[in-house]
């Protein structure tokens, strides 16, 4: 029953996270469009990087959990809160709430350093509890505390640059008219194939 | 609004955060058996770490009319 300890908390703490940008954010479009996405955009990628990498099959969850295809909901689900509490670190830390244009680098560099250094506490116990495990060959991806129960040092980056990127894309698309919004669209959909083709490069 | 009641809210983010590491570290360090002082001592030299990029961000790219409200 170790995956309680993750996905109970993690809803728990979604919904006061929901309760937070509703009060402060813009009401309830902007809290659906911001998490509703996000969480999308979590299922999808995870289930896309199933699809076309067999290998790729990383979560072994014990306990009451729900799958959206291959995708356990709580992943999207933490995935969305460190997006979001990164983002809120990010903004206190620079005083940029609503980033727009060429602020919007900066702030989505820094929510993806901090969202790294979230990612840091919740995967050290990840494989040891038995959350999830790496398919990463530890010849070509170092190993944090060992290849057996530590953490791949690829998955720091990983989470950086997945909440930097989302934020950005999800920026340029919410808060801009114009051509910016081309812009997200178009990130997303190269991010979404660059992981495919660097998961299928590293996976053993 | 009590205004106490009103930074407690606004900060929901933070709490949230504390609340999950809380968690994940009482996993790791009792349930797990696993007290190794780098699991906690890593994060925070990147957060120290990232403190000093925001500052340079900061002073370079806000000189003179300070952040944007």
């Amino acid at each position: 029953m170790m995956g309680l300890w993750l996905s109970i908390p993690a809803y728990i703490a979604i919904v006061f996270l929901i309760i937070h940008h509703y009060r402060y954010r813009g009401g309830s479009w902007p809290t659906l469009g911001f998490f509703g996405s996000a969480i999308a955009y979590g299922i999808i990628r995870e289930n896309l990087l199933a699809i076309f990498n067999p290998a790729y099959n990383l979560y072994g969850f014990v306990g009451i959990d729900l799958w959206v295809g291959f995708a356990p909901l709580v992943v999207p689900v933490g995935w969305t809160f460190t997006a979001y509490t990164s983002w809120y670190l990010a903004s206190q830390i620079t005083g940029i709430d609503k980033p727009l244009r060429s602020r919007m680098p900066i702030v989505a560099t820094l929510a993806g350093l901090i969202s790294a250094t979230i990612s840091f506490i919740i995967e050290m116990p990840a494989v040891a509890a038995g959350w999830w495990s790496w398919n990463f060959d530890p010849a070509v991806v170092p190993f944090f505390m060992g290849a057996s129960e530590g953490l791949p040092l690829l998955t720091l980056g990983g989470w950086a640059m997945t909440v930097g990127i989302f934020l950005f894309c999800y920026w340029c698309i919410a808060y801009h008219k114009t051509r910016w919004r081309y812009v997200g669209i178009v990130g997303i959909i190269l991010h979404f194939i660059q992981l495919i083709v660097v998961n299928a490069i590293l996976t053993v | 609004m009590n205004i106490w009641k009103e930074r407690i809210l606004r900060n929901i983010p933070l709490w949230a955060t504390l609340f999950m590491v809380s968690v994940i570290v009482f996993v790791d360090f009792v349930l797990l058996n696993r007290p190794h002082f780098l699991i906690s001592a890593v994060p925070i030299l990147i957060f120290v770490l990232i403190a000093v990029i925001v500052a340079l961000v900061r002073y370079f790219y806000y000189p003179k009319e300070g952040p944007a409200k």
